[in-house]
C-alpha cells in the first residue's frame, strides 16, 4: 500500500515524466510554429503544473495522479510504449484521440491539461516578455555608454 | 493539544463577514481571537489575477470543482481578508425588491432596504466605496456602447477604491480590501489574529459549543494543535467551509443542503480593432436591464485568462491569441436555482460540493448568452468564442438563437465566484439554520456571519451585503 501511495504522488518520477510529456504535447500542438511558442517556458510550465496538482483538494489530486499514471499505461497497451516514452508525433495523435474520444472522464482529463497547461504557459510567456521589455532600456543604456 | 487559548469570542474566518464582526466586537472591549486558515499577506504581495496570487491567496490554487451534471469550477479566498483580497472589489447593494422579498419569504425582521441602509452607508464609508476616477478601459466602453445602442440600462459599478489627488492634480487610486480596513481596526483594538490556523471541529454538547480544535497550516501541512475555548463563536469561513466545519462537528440540520450560486458563463469576443488594455484592470460596467436574474459584464482579459476561456475552436487558439489585444472576455451571470450540497468526506480535510443545474438555470443562462451576443454584435464584435467547449465561433443571429434554446449542459464551462445560502437565515427553524440575527437555532452560542446565511441569491456581488448584515447582527448582539 505504502509503495502504491508513494507512486501516486505528483512528484513521483513516472508521474512527473508523464506530466512533462503531456505539457510538451499540448504546448507544441497549441503554439508550435507560432510567434507565441517559447521553448524556455516549457520547464517552468511543467513544474507549475505538478505544483497545481499538489494544490488540488486531496481527493481530486489523488484522482488526477491516478488518471495520469493510467494514461501513461494505456499508451503502452496501444503502442507497446508508455506515453512519456513515445516520439512527439505519436504522443500528439494519442492525446488528440482521447481529447475527441467518447470517454467523458478522459475528455475531462485532457481538458484539464490543455486548459491549465496553456494558462500556466501563457502566464510564463507574459512574464518573460515583461522581463525582456524591462531589460531593453538597460541594454540600450549599456550600449550608449560603451560607445561614448 | 500542544496549547490552549481562551477568549470571549472566537471568530473563524477573516473575510468580509468575519473581520467586520471581529473589529466591532474588539472595539466594544470583547476579548476576540480571529482565526484564518490562510496567510496574512499585504494586498500587493502578488499582481491581481496572476498565477502567483492564485498560489498565495486562493483555496487550492483556484482549483475547486463542484460535481453535478454541469462542469462547475468555483473560487474561494484562503488568506487574511478572504475573497476581498482577490475579487474585483465591486460594490453592490441588492435591489430593494430583493431585500423586501427576503424579509417576507424568510420572516426576517429588520432586513428591509430602509433598515439595512445605515449599515450599507457605514460600509461604504469604511471601505471607501467610489466610482472610477481614472478611466474605465476600452472593453467596458464597448459594453456600455452596445447596451446604449440597444436602449438597455447600463451602469458603472462603484468599487472599494480609495482615491487621493497627486501633485499634478491627477487621481491616484488604491484598491481597498479587508487587510486594508477591518483587519487594522481589529488589531488596533487589541484583537488577536491567528493566521495559518485551520479549525478542524467545534466541540459542543448539542446545545452549546465550548471550544474549537485547530491546527497550524504553516508550510502547507497540518502542524501543532491548539484548543481554543470561548464563550461565543462566530463562524465566517464562507458558504462552503462554514457548513463543512459544522458537519465535521456533527451539526447537520439545515447545514450544507441548500448551497446556491450565481452560475457564470464566459465568452471571448473578438473585435476588428484593439479593445484590450490590461492597464485598466477590471472593467466596471454592467448591464442592469435584466437584473437581478441576469447580469452582463466584462472581465479581466490578460493573455493567460484569454487562453483559459477561449473555449471555442481550440485549433484556432494560437492564431487568435497572437492578436490578443482584439479580444476581451465578457460574461453572463444568473441567479442560480439549484440547491447544492456540501459534504465532508471521512479522511479528507476538504469538503465535496455537489451543485445541480435546474431547467430554470439553463433557461436563464441561454437567455443571458443570447442577450450578451446581441450586445456584442451591437458593440461591433465580429463574433465570440465559448461558452460551449469545442464549438466554433458564434458570428450570426442564427447561431445565437440556437445557443438561446440549446445550451448543451455537459459541454459548458460554468464557473461561480459567488456562493451562498448553505446555512440560511430565517424565522422558521424548520427551514433555516440561523435566526434572523445570525444565531444558530440548534447551538445557542454559535453565530454565522458570512455568505452562508443569505436566504436567497442576491443577484449582485455579495461582499457589501455580507458586511452590512454582519454589522447589523453584531451591533444588535452588542446592544443586548
Amino acid at each position: 500500500m505504502r509503495r502504491l501511495a508513494g507512486r501516486l504522488r505528483p512528484r513521483a518520477r513516472q508521474v512527473r515524466a508523464t506530466v512533462e510529456a503531456i505539457v510538451d504535447t499540448v504546448i507544441r500542438h497549441e503554439f508550435g510554429g507560432t510567434a507565441l511558442f517559447r521553448e524556455d517556458a516549457l520547464d517552468w510550465t511543467v513544474e507549475v503544473m505538478v505544483g497545481r496538482i499538489e494544490l488540488m483538494p486531496s481527493f481530486l489530486s489523488l484522482g488526477m495522479v491516478a488518471l495520469t499514471a493510467l494514461f501513461d499505461r494505456l499508451a503502452q497497451a496501444r503502442t507497446g510504449r508508455r506515453f512519456h516514452a513515445l516520439p512527439a508525433d505519436r504522443r500528439a495523435a494519442l492525446f488528440d484521440g482521447w481529447r475527441r474520444g467518447p470517454v467523458s472522464f478522459m475528455r475531462d482529463f485532457t481538458d484539464f491539461y490543455t486548459k491549465m497547461g496553456i494558462f500556466v504557459y501563457c502566464a510564463r510567456i507574459e512574464e518573460l516578455a515583461a522581463e525582456e521589455a524591462a531589460a531593453v532600456p538597460l541594454r540600450r543604456r549599456a550600449r550608449v555608454r560603451g560607445v561614448s | 493539544m500542544k496549547r490552549t487559548l481562551d477568549c470571549d469570542v472566537l471568530v473563524v474566518g477573516s473575510g468580509p463577514g468575519g473581520a467586520t464582526t471581529a473589529a466591532l466586537l474588539a472595539e466594544a472591549g470583547r476579548d476576540v481571537i480571529l482565526v484564518e486558515e490562510g496567510r496574512h499577506l499585504p494586498l500587493e504581495s502578488a499582481e491581481s489575477y496572476s498565477l502567483e496570487e492564485m498560489n498565495q491567496k486562493y483555496r487550492n490554487g483556484g482549483l475547486n470543482v463542484g460535481f453535478g451534471p454541469t462542469r462547475l469550477t468555483y473560487l474561494e479566498g484562503r488568506c487574511v481578508g478572504g475573497a476581498s483580497e482577490i475579487n474585483a472589489a465591486l460594490y453592490h447593494v441588492p435591489l430593494p425588491d430583493t431585500l423586501r422579498q427576503w424579509s417576507i419569504r424568510h420572516q426576517l425582521d429588520g432586513m428591509g432596504p430602509d433598515e439595512l441602509a445605515p449599515h450599507f452607508e457605514a460600509i461604504e464609508r469604511e471601505m471607501n466605496v467610489s466610482p472610477a476616477r481614472d478611466g474605465v478601459g476600452p472593453a467596458a466602453e464597448r459594453l456600455a456602447a452596445g447596451a446604449e445602442a440597444l436602449g438597455w440600462k447600463v451602469g458603472e459599478v462603484r468599487r472599494f477604491w480609495r482615491y487621493t489627488k497627486g501633485a499634478d492634480g491627477s487621481w491616484l487610486g488604491r484598491r481597498q480590501s479587508i487587510t486594508e480596513t477591518m483587519v487594522p481596526r481589529f488589531l488596533e483594538a487589541g484583537g488577536r489574529l491567528l493566521a495559518e490556523t485551520w479549525v478542524q471541529r467545534i466541540e459542543h454538547d448539542g446545545r452549546r459549543a465550548r471550544a474549537a480544535v485547530a491546527f497550524s497550516t504553516r508550510e502547507g501541512r497540518r502542524g501543532e494543535g491548539t484548543r481554543i475555548r470561548f464563550r461565543e463563536v462566530v463562524l465566517a469561513a464562507g458558504a462552503v467551509q462554514t457548513p463543512a466545519l459544522l458537519r465535521r462537528s456533527g451539526v447537520r440540520r439545515m447545514v450544507g443542503d441548500t448551497l446556491r450560486v450565481h452560475p457564470m458563463l464566459r465568452v471571448a469576443a473578438r473585435f476588428p480593432e484593439p479593445v484590450n488594455d490590461p492597464s485598466f484592470g477590471v472593467p466596471v460596467h454592467q448591464v442592469e436591464q435584466f437584473k437581478p436574474h441576469i447580469t452582463l459584464g466584462c472581465s479581466h482579459s490578460s493573455l493567460p485568462h484569454l487562453a483559459l476561456w477561449l473555449a471555442g475552436d481550440v485549433d484556432e487558439r494560437a492564431r487568435l491569441l497572437a492578436e490578443w489585444e482584439k479580444l476581451a472576455i465578457f460574461y453572463v451571470a444568473v441567479t442560480g436555482d439549484g440547491r447544492g450540497r456540501v459534504r465532508s468526506l471521512p479522511g479528507f480535510d476538504e469538503p465535496v460540493v455537489y451543485q445541480p443545474t435546474t431547467g430554470r438555470d439553463l433557461a436563464l443562462l441561454g437567455e443571458g448568452i443570447y442577450r450578451l451576443g446581441e450586445l456584442l454584435f451591437a458593440a461591433g464584435a465580429e463574433g465570440f468564442y465559448g461558452p460551449v467547449e469545442g464549438a466554433p465561433a458564434t458570428t450570426d443571429r442564427r447561431q445565437l438563437e440556437r445557443l438561446r434554446t440549446n445550451l448543451p449542459q455537459g459541454r459548458m464551462n460554468v464557473s461561480a465566484i459567488h456562493l451562498f445560502c448553505s446555512c440560511p437565515m430565517g424565522g422558521d427553524p424548520r427551514t433555516s439554520a440561523v435566526d434572523p440575527w445570525g444565531r444558530m437555532h440548534d447551538l445557542a452560542n454559535v453565530r454565522i456571519h458570512d455568505a452562508s446565511i443569505l436566504p436567497d441569491t442576491p443577484g449582485v456581488n455579495p461582499q457589501g451585503t455580507i458586511m452590512a448584515v454582519a454589522r447589523r447582527n453584531t451591533l444588535r448582539w452588542l446592544e443586548a
